[in-house]
């Protein structure tokens, strides 16, 4: 999964449009001051600053895998590198359930349900997907340890990257296990990036 | 004439000392007669103090007293009387003048010979008339005159009673010549030494107009005829020769001064000192200018004299005179009175008439407000060479010996310096005397320029040639009126503007200071120096502030003459004003560059806004 945020596409929009006045950066027609002995002269110094590019590299999907047998929930990290000559600040926006797979869940709180006594179909409509960054993983200090579930509609500032920085997010997962067969089911992950 | 009676004598003397040789010295030097002359300056007086003697005393003796200044290069002979006894031989016409003189005495003459109304009457300028007391007038027709000379010109014992003799005045001069015997005696009494004014129309033989036996006369003038009638005239003269005659009794002016007299013409060719000419355009009907074979002559002149000799075109319009007129005759008059029978004289002639150096400044200095300005500068005065010798003629024999020729020089001295301060470029000082030393302060005058003109004087009136000092404070600067540069956070060159142009048009070199950069939009001040890695800001850092610079571009091939700072020029460096460096002068162009230091973390598009003011002052 490869997330570009519209801010990004909005940053590069506006840097091609600023990139045409930024050609000419020249001076105005002359003005001469005269007068006598000493004379004062004004000039008016206008700068035309362009948006920084936010680059950000992650990957495009991840795929987890829930065993009920084992009742084990399996995840690779997500791993964001931030290419940005500055820190950023990743947030996820989001991490809601998505139709395309054989199943769509319906995103609970983990607290909602007692998980290992869900019926088939209950399991087969009910999840609590969480995300939270992982520590040690090259997240700024003061980075969130909290984890986004899914359900909430709030967004989740994870924390700061520096530059030529990796971080990494782990995926946590309540679920029923009373699967009858093997299904797949889709989640978005919206991240927001933001200078630091 | 000089050298002749020098061969002339020489032989006699020669022949005495062989015929005496073997006699005592002491008869010997009796037999020589000396004359011998000293002459003293007298820089108070303005003169030359002149005394001889004569050691022969057989006889008495008459003396011409004959000076050439360091200006001119031959000799003339000067007047050696404080006062001139005048004959004025008129034309008879109808016309009549009645007058009373200073002394009271009554007449009705002639209007021809109105000469004794013009010097003996009183008149607002002087209550002795235009003669000050100092010129008395006989009057003769000269037809009393034509009939017997000597019965008017000379005293019962032979001697000559008049020093100067003036033929006029009337246009035309009446048609009336001199008599072949009036001629004579007239040229009798000129080769002693005694001084003869012509008027209009005595000299003159041409093919419309003659006087043959004035004009026998007129090489004494130095003047000669032009064969064909030719006039030149008007009614404005121009002092164009200056010394005794200019300014002694009336000082008439210096070179250039022009004067009014009524109409009047030449109408022959001068070739002696021109005192006068006549000031183009020439109003006189049909002016044409002529000059002798060579271009030597002039027939511009209105007053022309050689040696104890004169001519004046005086006359032309039958008796009239204006106060000029009547101040150039009383001078020419006192001019031509030139032989003495005394032994001294002080000769007003012998004026410095050299006027000290053109002033040299040496420095225009000013207070810290340019309110008060000081000009300092000097002079010398330069004096006026002389030589004389007196010429002894025997009244019973007739001998004429010389006294060696000596010289001296005159100088006044430095009278002090006339200045004006104006807004003109050639203002030429009036000669008064604005201060006595060698500086000068003065209120600066309004405007951006001004000029200093300076004149030194002396004490004899010299005005020297005049420095003009100009002054220029218009500080005129070209600049752009706004500039613009550019920040890409994700160049590696993220800054980008360009060179701020900087064009002095004054006359004399700027100094550019910036007095002034501060943010005026968008963004806010910040110290280059807040922030040891601009690069890491965050966004908030970013847009708080910048740090933008200013300082002098490359100095190599600009018209930067002097760097005062190499650094740039931040907000916080701004607690005063600071130099950048000097522009110099007439159109000298330099530049100044920005630099800036600044976050990369830019979130959006954002435009901002610095002023930057610079002071231009001017440099001494």
């Amino acid at each position: 999964m490869k997330n570009r945020p519209r801010k990004i596409i909005a940053g590069i929009i506006t840097f091609a449009v600023l990139g045409v006045s930024a050609a000419v950066p020249a001076f105005a027609a002359d003005k001469t001051d005269t007068g006598t002995g000493s004379i004062t002269g004004n000039v008016t110094i206008n700068g035309s600053i362009s948006p920084l590019t936010i680059s950000v590299t992650h990957p495009i999907n991840v795929a987890y895998a829930i065993s009920p047998d084992a009742e084990t929930f399996t995840a690779p990290d997500i791993t964001v590198t931030n290419n940005t000559k500055v820190a950023v600040i990743a947030t996820v926006e989001s991490l809601k359930a998505t139709s395309g797979g054989t199943l769509t869940f319906t995103d609970v709180d983990p607290s909602a349900k007692a998980w290992r006594s869900l019926s088939l179909a209950d399991s087969k409509k009910y999840i609590a997907l969480g995300i939270s960054a992982k520590s040690n993983s090259g997240w700024d200090s003061g980075y969130s340890t909290s984890t986004h579930w899914a359900v909430n509609d709030s967004p989740l500032q994870v924390g700061t990257l520096n530059p030529n920085t990796s971080g990494a997010l782990s995926l946590t997962a309540d679920y029923g296990l009373a699967f009858d067969g093997a299904y797949t089911a889709n989640n978005q992950l919206v991240f927001q990036f933001q200078l630091a | 004439m000089r050298q002749l009676f020098r061969r002339l004598f020489l032989v006699p003397l020669l022949a005495v000392g062989i015929l005496l040789s073997g006699a005592s010295p002491a008869f010997a030097a009796s037999a020589a007669p000396v004359l011998s002359l000293t002459a003293t300056s007298n820089p108070s007086g303005n003169y030359v103090a002149l005394n001889w003697t004569n050691s022969d005393k057989s006889q008495p003796y008459s003396y011409m007293l004959y000076s050439k200044s360091a200006h001119e290069s031959t000799f003339q002979s000067i007047p050696a009387k404080d006062s001139a006894k005048v004959l004025n031989i008129y034309p008879v016409v109808d016309p009549t003048v009645s007058f009373t003189t200073w002394q009271g005495k009554s007449y009705t003459l002639p209007k021809s010979a109105s000469l004794k109304m013009w010097m003996e009457t009183p008149n607002e300028y002087d209550s002795k008339g235009y003669g000050k007391g100092l010129i008395s007038v006989d009057t003769v027709s000269i037809s009393d005159f034509n009939a017997n000379p000597d019965a008017y010109l000379k005293n019962a014992d032979g001697s000559y009673k008049y020093d100067v003799l003036y033929f006029g005045a009337w246009d035309a001069f009446a048609s009336q010549d001199l008599s072949a015997a009036a001629e004579s005696k007239t040229d009798a009494f000129i080769k002693t030494g005694c001084g003869v004014l012509f008027g209009h129309d005595t000299m003159v033989d041409n093919d419309q107009i003659s006087m043959p036996n004035f004009f026998k006369l007129a090489h004494y003038c130095d003047i000669q005829t032009i064969p064909h009638y030719t006039v030149l005239g008007g009614t404005q003269i121009k002092v164009s020769k200056k010394g005794l005659l200019t300014n002694y009794p009336w000082k008439i002016g210096d070179v250039g001064t022009v004067l009014n007299v009524p109409m009047s013409h030449s109408n022959q060719l001068a070739f002696g000192d021109i005192w006068m000419t006549y000031q183009q355009p020439y109003t006189y009907p049909n002016s044409a200018a002529a000059t002798g074979s060579g271009g030597q002559g002039t027939n511009t002149f209105y007053l022309t004299s050689w040696s104890n000799c004169a001519m004046i075109q005086t006359g032309h319009s039958n008796g009239e005179a204006t106060p000029d007129e009547q101040r150039v005759t009383a001078n020419t008059l006192f001019y031509l009175a030139q032989i003495t029978t005394d032994t001294s004289w002080n000769d007003h002639k012998g004026q410095d008439l050299d006027a000290p150096d053109k002033p040299d400044i040496s420095s225009v200095t000013h207070n810290s407000d340019r309110t008060q300005y000081t000009v300092n500068y000097s002079s010398q005065d330069n004096a006026t060479g002389y030589q004389y010798y007196v010429e002894a003629t025997g009244q019973n024999d007739g001998v004429k010996y010389d006294s060696p020729v000596i010289s001296t020089s005159l100088k006044t001295g430095m009278k002090g310096y006339s200045i004006v301060v104006d807004n003109k470029p050639d203002t030429v000082p009036d000669g008064s005397i604005t201060t006595t030393t060698s500086s000068y302060t003065f209120s600066r005058p309004s405007g951006s320029s001004f000029y200093i003109h300076i004149a030194a004087v002396d004490n004899a009136g010299n005005i020297s040639a005049v420095t003009h000092y100009h002054t220029d404070e218009l500080v005129s600067v070209s600049h752009p009126v706004s500039i613009g540069y550019t920040i890409d956070p994700n160049s590696n060159t993220p800054f980008t503007a360009p060179d701020i142009p900087i064009t002095n048009n004054s006359t004399f070199p700027v100094k550019v200071s910036v007095a002034s950069l501060k943010a005026t939009a968008g963004i806010g001040n910040a110290a280059p120096t807040a922030y040891s890695d601009w690069n890491s800001l965050t966004a908030a850092q970013t847009g708080s502030g910048m740090a933008l610079g200013v300082g002098i571009s490359k100095t190599a091939g600009s018209g930067w003459t002097a760097v005062d700072r190499a650094t740039p020029v931040y907000t916080g460096d701004l607690a005063s004003e600071v130099p950048l460096g000097t522009l110099g002068a007439n159109g000298a162009s330099g530049n100044l560059a920005l630099t800036a230091k600044f976050g990369l973390a830019w979130a959006n598009a954002k435009t901002v806004s610095h002023e930057l003011t610079l002071d231009f002052t001017i440099t001494d």
